[in-house]
């Protein structure tokens, strides 16, 4: 039986809507520096986006991933939408940036900005309702595979995915040179491979891969675990007592995360996540 | 708008021989596998469909399949054999009903018939302008500055109205041995097995 009814991916709305905006000046790079200084666990309570300054701009961009998310508007209309609200800023790229990435008003940026933000709160709902005691008992495992096609592929996930076993544990994920990328669900493989730090989709930008469960009998026959080998479900609260250790080596992103207001430096010096207006 | 699966599984004579002796479906931890079960059988579903059903105008993809995929959620427990698997996407739900979709009053619809134009809305050009025919019907053009006179080079139909026909093919069967149904109660009794198993 089907029928039509609008019904909220509620894990993936909380994710959604859970960021905080932050505008800031840093470039893609940068972010990527925090991430491998182990600091992906901030950027994942935050809205941003390289070099967008403007809390304005960046509420456009979140309300359009928030409807998204829900599955009350789609794609065209919300880059319709940052793109009418650019217009009335009068913002026009130079020249030579004019429809690539660095371009705030191109197609390709601003899909990019939508789309990206869209995916990591459903592949966090995935991941979410996939820690359900149950589900994770039958379902203890995913296959890292290609959804969608690309015209260009990157074609060294393979390598990508030995190198992020090789660095966090080797038990309870397949070498990638038996033909599948299959890991625990909570092996610490998803988030070594992610670009963004993150155990669920996305792993990269535009990558077309994603996560496929992968049932106990199947993983069982794979080697990663026994018919009684028990898995904890895992949490990634938002918002909930984060901390993290201030390694990061340039004063620049240290002064950038001060700046953000999602936390504060305590006397140690560890970065403390805090809730919205509490300490 | 988006669109619910229910299946319920009223007909033990269909459950595997587990399933069957221990009426193992009213279980909610059972059916709480059942569902994800549908709910990655769903997922797989579309990621086929976003291979093997490009938009047929062409040009820049908007991989609308791996969007539905993407929006497909863990089932919820419906009464005591139901699972309800909601699909939430905007436009998967005129997929797979059809209908008629109609402009609002004083307006038209804008129907791209140009690879530039799938997957913008027109007012993202700022360089098309109407060209209206007798029947109220209409174009949205652009100009070719190397022939003038000519119409331009047409990126959208104006109309007042479309009819789009269902589809069903757009979600995989329900019924058959590689079904919904099936795929639901395989991984019931699959996972039944391994705690019979442990407790033995």
């Amino acid at each position: 039986m089907k029928f039509p009814r609008p019904l909220p991916f509620r894990q993936a709305v909380t994710a959604a809507q859970a960021r905080t905006l932050l505008p800031t000046n840093m470039r893609t790079a940068e972010f990527a520096q925090l991430v491998a200084d182990g600091h992906a666990a901030v950027l994942e309570r935050a809205r941003f986006s390289a070099g967008v300054r403007s809390v304005q701009h960046l509420d456009v961009i979140d309300s359009g991933i928030n409807d998204l998310v829900a599955g009350v508007t789609d794609l065209a209309t919300q880059r319709l939408a940052v793109k009418n609200f650019l217009r009335g800023t009068g913002y026009m790229a130079p020249e030579s940036e004019r429809g690539t990435l660095t371009d705030l008003a191109s197609d390709v940026r601003i899909n990019l900005q939508l789309s990206v933000g869209v995916q990591q709160a459903q592949g966090y709902g995935w991941w979410k309702q996939g820690q359900q005691a149950d589900i994770l008992d039958a379902f203890p495992a995913q296959e890292f595979l290609r959804v969608e096609d690309r015209m260009v592929p990157r074609q060294d996930w393979p390598q990508r995915w030995n190198a992020a076993r090789s660095a966090t544990v080797t038990d309870g994920a397949t070498d990638s040179s038996s033909g599948r990328m299959v890991a625990l669900k909570n092996h610490p493989i998803w988030v070594a491979l992610s670009r963004f730090g993150t155990p669920y989709e996305p792993f990269d930008y535009n990558s077309g891969m994603g996560v496929e469960d992968v049932a106990r009998k199947d993983a069982m026959n794979l080697g990663l675990l026994g018919r009684d080998t028990q898995i904890f479900p895992q949490d990634r609260p938002f918002n909930e007592d984060l901390q993290a250790t201030v390694d990061v080596r340039a004063d620049r992103l240290r002064q950038l995360l001060q700046e953000t207001g999602l936390g504060r430096f305590d006397r140690q010096g560890v970065f403390i996540y805090t809730r919205e207006g509490g300490n | 708008m988006a669109l619910s699966v229910l299946i319920e599984f009223d007909d033990p004579r269909k459950y595997p021989p587990l399933l069957r002796l221990s009426n193992g479906v009213q279980r909610p931890d059972i059916r709480r596998v059942m569902g994800r079960a549908i709910a990655g059988a769903l997922r797989r579903y579309f990621t086929k469909l976003d291979r093997e059903r490009p938009n047929q105008l062409g040009g820049t993809r908007t991989h609308f399949w791996g969007q539905v995929r993407r929006s497909v959620q863990q089932p919820e427990l419906v009464g005591g054999d139901g699972v309800k698997v909601a699909i939430n996407h905007v436009g998967i739900a005129q997929r797979y009903f059809g209908g008629d979709i109609e402009a609002s009053p004083g307006k038209k619809l804008t129907i791209p018939v140009n690879p530039e134009a799938y997957g913008h809305r027109a007012r993202e050009f700022t360089d098309l302008h109407p060209i209206w025919f007798e029947d109220g019907s209409g174009v949205l053009v652009r100009d070719h500055t190397e022939s003038p006179g000519d119409i331009g080079e047409v990126f959208y139909r104006l109309v007042k109205r479309v009819h789009q026909d269902g589809d069903e093919t757009v979600l995989p069967p329900e019924d058959g041995k590689d079904g919904l149904e099936a795929i639901a109660l395989n991984a019931g009794e699959e996972h039944l097995q391994t705690l019979v198993a442990r407790a033995a």
